[in-house]
């Protein structure tokens, strides 16, 4: 029973809590440059989410199955960024075979999600992360529960912003403040309403 | 013995990056949707293939 309770808090914190962008921000880039219409910035969130799960999967095996025994830690970043350029291009491949449909609502995005920081941010606080007092088995369910959860809040604060943004460009402002003046304050009203949550458990 | 196992693993992880661009080169979209991609408008960088305004300054 605890473990459930404590699954569900790492899930509830990084979903909202420890917001991948708006509390630790990371993948600001894409935030700000995709998050501006509904559309791109759904697509944007799905294929980042796939993506940082695959990914974050992908590097824990390669830290703990090849970099710890061997004493390699110091490769942690050079080779996790290898393995997400790799798995990026190999998962557009697959979508591009098996769902042309899919990768026509997705295509544009999954090249950009390489340089998204976020990607790579997880993979190294999933490492932080790993408990040596925990079994191998219960790391990684922390591990996946924690990344998916992490990749679920940047998708929902990136489809918020978007719908946020959009309201905005009908709205009369100074002519001074329209484009990136606003979306920057909207961001930091958003990060202030979220900083609200920090201290919840 | 740990410097020559940390090249084979960063010689690995580089193949099979580059095995995984080479076999998405090589994987083409079927023919009904060639052409219908949507383009990146979050930019203006004109020499980004996923441009928006890209095909506007070729065909200028």
């Amino acid at each position: 029973m605890d473990s459930v309770i404590s699954i569900l808090t790492i899930a509830f914190s990084a979903f909202l809590i420890q917001n991948i962008v708006l509390t630790q921000f990371l993948g600001l880039c894409s935030f700000f440059g995709v998050g501006n219409k509904e559309d791109s910035a759904l697509g944007m969130g799905l294929a980042v989410t796939f993506v940082i799960t695959l990914s974050a999967v992908a590097t824990y095996a390669l830290y703990i199955f090849v970099l710890v025994p061997f004493k390699l830690e110091f490769l942690s970043t050079i080779s996790f960024i290898l393995v997400i350029s790799g798995l990026v291009q190999f998962v557009e491949m697959v979508i591009k075979k098996y769902s042309p449909g899919l990768y026509q609502s997705l295509g544009v995005y999954l090249p950009l999600i390489t340089t998204n920081c976020a990607v790579l941010g997880v993979a190294l606080l999933n490492i932080d992360k790993s408990n040596s007092e925990l079994s191998l088995g219960m790391n990684f369910l922390i591990m996946i529960v924690f990344s998916f959860f992490t990749s679920s809040g940047y998708a929902f604060v990136i489809y918020v912003f978007a719908l946020i943004r959009e309201q905005i460009a009908k709205a009369p402002i100074h002519a001074g403040l329209k484009g990136v003046p606003i979306a920057l304050i909207t961001a930091f009203v958003m990060a202030m309403a979220f900083n609200g949550f920090v201290g919840m458990f | 013995m740990r410097i020559a196992i940390a090249i084979i693993v960063i010689v690995g992880l580089i193949a099979f990056y580059f095995t995984m661009w080479k076999l998405n080169r090589k994987q083409q979209l079927p023919e009904e949707f060639k052409g219908s991609l949507p383009k990146c408008g979050s930019c203006s960088d004109s020499q980004c293939a996923l441009s928006d305004s890209k095909g506007d300054t070729e065909n200028e």
